[in-house]
């Protein structure tokens, strides 16, 4: 059997995406957002979390995409502060569905220019053993693997 | 960070450790021979040899040099470790703890007790023996002799021709607080004349550190009689007055040599001046201040937290019991606010030096003057004040004071003055930076302003002096004839602004063409936590400092008046410019007429608010570095109820 990884699996409009479960620290229901005023695009805004102001950003603008409907289930992903050079993060996703399991080999690496500038670590295919929650069977569901470190890292931080 | 200072502190701080090496590794061979604790010493004395020596002193370098040469031996086994031997080597570690405690004073030690010790080592290493090592010694080395006299004045002691006599007084041994009664007795002779000297030192008198008697020198013309009545008193039981010789009073003139002596002489008291000392002082890493003042900011939230719920159900024991609390965290966080103080001392101890290189460098003559260096400011602050600091203050030398030529030709002296003036002012710090040099020429401002494309020929010719004078604060505006490489590259004034507005203090120029410049920076001490008012605007909280608040008013809609672009709003008779921060906050859906007017820099201005909610100290956090900077949000913070609010920087607000 070969080396499996685990990730968290949120949406985000349409798609799926993933990210590694070390990154995240918790998961939050929506709140309210405190708008910070002039602050980037993708700066959401703030929240309390426990009495730590955490930063919550836009994964649809830093992604470079159209913000959607809002959606019913939101959530704020909270990330490890590892994961934006020591500062608490979260970022808004529309729904998370659940903590997966994935096999190396149900993941296509693509290396090419475009995924890179995309942030994306992989596709995950849904495997055989999906088949039973109803979903289809001819692998159209994807997940795309996210590099949110390296997402922060280039779109973040580098101010 | 330089200098001088800091290498002094770890100096002193390592060779404390190593100075108590020896002393209980000595302590240990007392026991017996033990080749581990020679070893141990050996090293210590060679470590001790070595860093005094790269810090320059020489005295103590030769000290341990000395000491290195007997453990050598003893090590080698040519000689034994004798009772006489450590007693000499004891002495020796008192002599090196009194240096350690010049040092750490900031002075440079000498000590002549240390050259009789050097040659008591050398004729121990030479001969061997224990005599030899204690015929070096005079009499003052003996076990009992008397401890020499302390001067206890600095003023020549020719300075007034009344006799010299010397007191011995002898205290009641049964006398209960023998400093008290010390201290009233020297007080009494004071008013009789000028106390020379006492043995022991006059500290350790009004400390009770003296056996039962004491000895003082005194200058007075009132005569051996009246000396006597005067000091005796309750519990003295015996006073000798005797007329003490001039001569013998003017070899004593040098204090140091005494000094020393006393010291090695009194083993007992190095020992309790440095427990003292362990006990008044502890280390802490900083980051652990850090934590702790995370901690008590988290407190102050939260005791917001529980007053509004405690407003909200009106208990009575609840409101005393959160009171009590209350009480205890202001006085916590007061305590932690103090101790994150440090003074300005750190930072503008290494100006004089950096005075003095731009001086030389550019053939300048400056005296340069610092007062109120004591001046606490957060610790946070001074690494962020240390570089504008340094750039205004190098600006003065290299451009604003003169060559000591051209001065002399205008009338002034050669020499320039530059001062650097720090003080407390209610709420704020002000370091104040003068110069009396060539000052800031508003023609050339103007002039300048208009090559850089800053201001149109039209507006440059209207300018006021304070307008042209604030371009200086725009980047790339630099009026410096030539360029140096230590200052006047360009990217100058604009950078000592920004990093002073990252402090959330201000700064303000002064010129008189020819008479000098007066750089004004106007500090809080700490950025922690400030007290705000809560206003809504536009639906939307926010925070402004109170310091920045000059009132709350009501604007009558008829009084607003639409100059060009810009609203402004006549309110008692001044004409105030009005924004509405939509930008900010958001349209406003609703017209307004509270106004909150804002001051900042002596400029005032108002915003438009839906509502004032009422005032309350919060702990502002910086925004995270993810976001970078706002302009116009000075940070974040959380008030009681646990939302996230904005914090307006009025500095930059517009």
């Amino acid at each position: 059997m070969a080396t499996t990884i685990d990730v968290v699996e949120f949406q985000l409009g349409k798609e799926h995406y993933a990210l590694d479960i070390q990154l995240a620290r918790e998961i939050v229901e929506m709140m309210p957002i405190t708008p910070l005023p002039r602050a980037p695009a993708y700066i959401a805004g703030i929240i309390n979390l426990r009495g730590e102001i955490t930063n919550i950003l836009n994964l649809n603008s830093l992604l470079g995409l159209h913000d959607g409907e809002t959606a019913e289930n939101q959530k704020i992903i909270v990330l490890v502060p590892e994961a934006a050079g020591g500062s608490n993060v979260g970022i808004i996703v529309d729904d998370v569905s659940s903590v997966r399991q994935v096999a190396e080999d149900e993941i296509d690496a693509m290396d090419d220019a475009a995924s890179s500038a995309a942030y994306v670590k992989g596709i995950i295919k849904l495997g055989a053993e999906d088949e039973g929650d109803g979903r289809d069977t001819d692998r159209t569901d994807l997940i795309i693997w996210l590099d949110v470190q390296r997402l922060l890292q280039e779109q973040v931080a580098t101010t | 960070m330089l200098d001088e200072e800091i290498y002094r502190k770890l100096f002193v701080e390592e060779s404390r450790e190593n100075h108590e090496t020896i002393v209980n590794s000595l302590l240990a061979l007392e026991h017996g021979e033990d080749a581990a604790a020679i070893d141990e010493i050996f090293r210590s004395a060679h470590t001790l040899k070595g860093m005094s020596a790269s810090m320059g002193f020489d005295d103590m370098e030769r000290l341990c040099h000395s000491m290195e040469d007997v453990f050598q031996l003893v090590r080698n086994g040519q000689r034994t470790v004798t009772p006489a031997l450590t007693d000499l080597l004891l002495r020796c570690t008192d002599v090196i703890e009194v240096m350690l405690d010049e040092i750490e004073g900031g002075g440079d030690p000498s000590s002549e007790t240390a050259e009789i010790l050097i040659k008591s080592l050398k004729a121990f290493s030479d001969k061997g023996t224990d005599e030899a090592a204690f015929d070096a010694l005079p009499d003052g080395g003996g076990a009992d002799a008397e401890p020499a006299m302390i001067p206890v004045a600095m003023e020549d002691p020719d300075a007034d021709a009344s006799p010299v006599y010397t007191l011995r007084i002898t205290l009641d041994p049964a006398c209960g607080m023998k400093d008290v009664r010390a201290l009233v007795i020297l007080q009494n002779l004071e008013e009789l004349g000028s106390i020379r000297a006492t043995t022991p030192s006059r500290d350790l008198i009004e400390d009770g550190m003296f056996g039962e008697s004491f000895s003082l020198r005194i200058a007075s013309d009132a005569g051996e009689e009246a000396l006597k009545t005067v000091a005796s008193g309750a519990d003295v039981t015996a006073v000798e007055v005797s007329l003490y010789e001039q001569e013998a009073a003017a070899a004593d003139a040098d204090p140091r040599p005494d000094l020393e002596f006393e010291d090695i002489q009194a083993p007992q008291k190095p020992g309790k001046s440095e427990k003292a000392r362990e006990i008044k002082n502890i280390r802490v890493d900083i980051h652990r201040l850090d934590q702790m003042m995370n901690l008590v900011e988290d407190l102050v939230i939260n005791r917001g937290r529980l007053e509004q719920i405690a407003r909200k159900h009106g208990i009575k024991e609840f409101d005393e019991a959160l009171s009590m609390v209350g009480r205890s965290v202001s006085d916590l966080q007061n305590l932690m606010m103090g101790i994150r103080m440090i003074p300005l001392e750190r930072i503008f101890n290494r100006l004089p030096r950096v005075v003095r290189d731009v001086a030389n460098y550019d053939g300048k003559e400056v005296e340069f003057i610092v007062d109120g260096g004591d001046t606490e400011l957060d610790r946070s602050m001074m690494d962020g004040l240390n570089d504008p600091l340094l750039h205004i203050i190098r600006n003065a030398v290299n451009h604003g004071i003169e060559p000591p030529d051209v001065r002399e030709a205008n009338g002034k002296p050669r020499k320039g003055l530059l001062k650097l003036v720090a003080r407390r002012d209610k709420d704020n710090v002000i370091i104040e930076i003068e110069d009396d040099g060539s000052g800031i020429d508003p023609e050339k401002l103007r002039h300048s302003a208009v090559e850089k494309g800053l201001m149109t020929a039209e507006a440059a010719r209207t300018a006021q002096k304070e307008e042209l004078i604030g371009l200086l604060f725009q980047p790339g505006f630099s009026t410096a004839e030539k360029i140096t490489d230590i200052s006047g590259r360009g990217v100058g004034l604009d950078v000592v602004k920004r990093a002073i507005e990252s402090l959330k203090g201000t700064i303000r120029v002064d010129s008189t063409l020819g008479k000098g410049t007066t750089f004004e920076l106007v500090l809080p001490p700490t950025m922690a936590i400030v007290d705000v008012m809560m206003v809504h605007i536009n639906d939307r909280r926010c925070a402004i400092p109170v310091s920045n608040v000059v009132e709350v008013a009501t604007g009558r809609q008829d009084a607003i008046h639409h100059i060009g672009s810009t609203e402004t709003i006549l309110l008692r008779d001044s004409l105030l410019p009005m924004h509405r921060l939509e930008d900010m906050f958001g349209a406003s859906s609703k017209g307004s007429d509270t106004l909150v007017v804002l001051q900042n820099d002596g400029k005032k201005c108002c915003i438009v608010v839906d509502s004032v909610e009422g005032q309350q100290e919060v702990v502002v956090k910086p925004l995270s570095r993810l976001v970078g900077s706002c302009r116009g949000i000075s940070g974040v913070t959380i008030p009681g109820d646990g939302d996230v609010v904005p914090v307006l920087d009025v500095n930059t607000m517009v």
